[in-house]
């Protein structure tokens, strides 16, 4: 029940951080958010800055060329996205998601299929950089980097695609679309 | 060469290896037995400078690597040019648009003149001369791994360590290996789980337990013979006969 109470809060607060638009509301929530992390503030903040640093970096370069320097809106932006970020790092920390989506069996698949993906994932990304680090005599050149990076992302969907086909098949094999 | 001391390592609170103590002199063969989730894998990736001990010490020909020395780019040049590794899944591994540019990578990162000369040798070598022109990615699993082999050969490194090498190979392709790597004249440290093929591997085993210690280092053939000691490690079941 408490996640469940967890879910509608966490629901809510991404519609409103979606309607409002006042820097000052999103300060609120940052701080509330903040509050609630406790100890877990500086690793979650972290992760949300990385999380999306490429992202922001790219829209706001990408406003500043079209529009020029606007700070209100940049701050709005800017303060919206690390809202949304966090919070969501922050649910996801504080909530059993498999609990959560207990009352139905195919969303429970689907989390236990991506969590499965996202783990086997993250220990190919940790590979593939070894690798190129085991083999990178000297610092990799643009060009080199470039490569690796296209190649990594080739890996990905490859491995997406029969991973997907893969438990697919698995699923039938057990059932699954049958109920 | 290689001289691990009380060496310990850990992902995050998850124990993966405790306090192992080996060294592996110049020109030996030497392969490493444990389970799947040993720590093999990480142990190799001491040995390869990927991650550094949280305990104990690594010593690579009495240098002690530690990540502040790898920053070094002229102590990085050397240790990587001498020390290389094989992993896995051989997809980890590759980047470049050819087998050739693959097998050409660290010789052009070490600016070596004859590099279309040393990847034509090292094609022929393992066989795969006529993939030069071809992706690397539609190739087999197989064909990747020697285009793997050949890319870390090239270098005329010094140390080899190869892991899991036949874990994904079919019986010919693992017996061709078996049979190349028989043929190198360096030193070579292999993981393996495979108790069959390991003796073909290397003359010194190492062996590690379930708990991630090392409880055997001496003769392979021995080790073989050793029922008591592969059973403490989980290696074979209690009803499997060796020997026949």
């Amino acid at each position: 029940m408490r996640d469940r109470i967890t879910a509608l809060a966490y629901l809510t607060v991404m519609v409103m951080l979606t309607a409002v638009h006042q820097v000052e509301f999103y300060l609120a929530v940052l701080f509330i958010t903040a509050l609630l992390s406790g100890k877990e503030f500086f690793r979650l903040m972290k992760r949300s800055v990385s999380a999306v640093l490429l992202f922001s970096t790219a829209v706001n370069l990408s406003y500043l060329a079209v529009h020029g320097l606007d700070w209100h809106y940049l701050l709005l932006l800017n303060l919206r996205v690390i809202d949304m970020t966090f919070l969501t790092l922050l649910f996801i920390s504080k909530v059993n998601l498999f609990r959560l989506l207990g009352f139905s069996k195919s969303l429970t698949y689907l989390l236990v299929v991506s969590y499965s993906q996202i783990l086997l994932f993250r220990k190919y990304y940790g590979e593939l950089t070894m690798a190129l680090k085991s083999r990178s005599i000297k610092k990799p050149t643009l060009k080199e980097r470039i490569n690796f990076l296209r190649s990594a992302t080739g890996f990905f969907i490859r491995k997406s695609v029969e991973n997907s086909q893969e438990i697919s098949l698995a699923m039938k094999s057990r059932g699954f679309f049958l109920t | 060469m290689v001289e691990l001391n009380n060496v310990s390592f850990y992902y995050k609170e998850k124990k993966a290896i405790e306090n192992i103590t080996f060294s592996v002199n110049r020109g030996e063969k030497v392969v490493i037995l444990g389970i799947n989730g040993s720590g093999k894998s990480t142990l190799l990736k001491i040995v390869d400078g990927l991650i550094f001990p949280q305990e104990g010490t690594y010593r690579y020909k009495g240098e002690e690597i530690t990540e502040k020395k790898l920053k070094d780019p002229e102590f990085n040049k050397k240790f990587r040019k001498e020390v290389v590794m094989l992993f896995q899944n051989p997809d980890t591994m590759i980047f470049n648009p050819t087998v050739f540019d693959e097998i050409a990578f660290s010789l052009r990162q070490l600016e070596i003149q004859d590099v279309e000369e040393k990847v034509h040798y090292w094609a022929e070598k393992l066989g795969i001369s006529h993939l030069l022109d071809r992706s690397p990615f539609q190739l087999s699993g197989g064909e990747k791994q020697k285009v793997c082999l050949a890319s870390l050969l090239s270098i005329e490194p010094e140390l080899l360590l190869l892991d899991e090498p036949v874990v994904n190979l079919d019986p010919r392709s693992a017996w061709w290996l078996i049979d190349f790597l028989k043929g190198l004249d360096i030193t070579i440290i292999t993981t393996t789980h495979n108790l069959d093929l390991s003796v073909e591997l290397g003359s010194r085993g190492l062996l590690l337990s379930e708990d991630h210690r090392l409880i055997y280092d001496g003769s392979l053939k021995e080790l073989i013979a050793d029922r008591e000691k592969l059973l403490q490690a989980n290696l074979i079941y209690p009803k499997t006969c060796l020997g026949g």
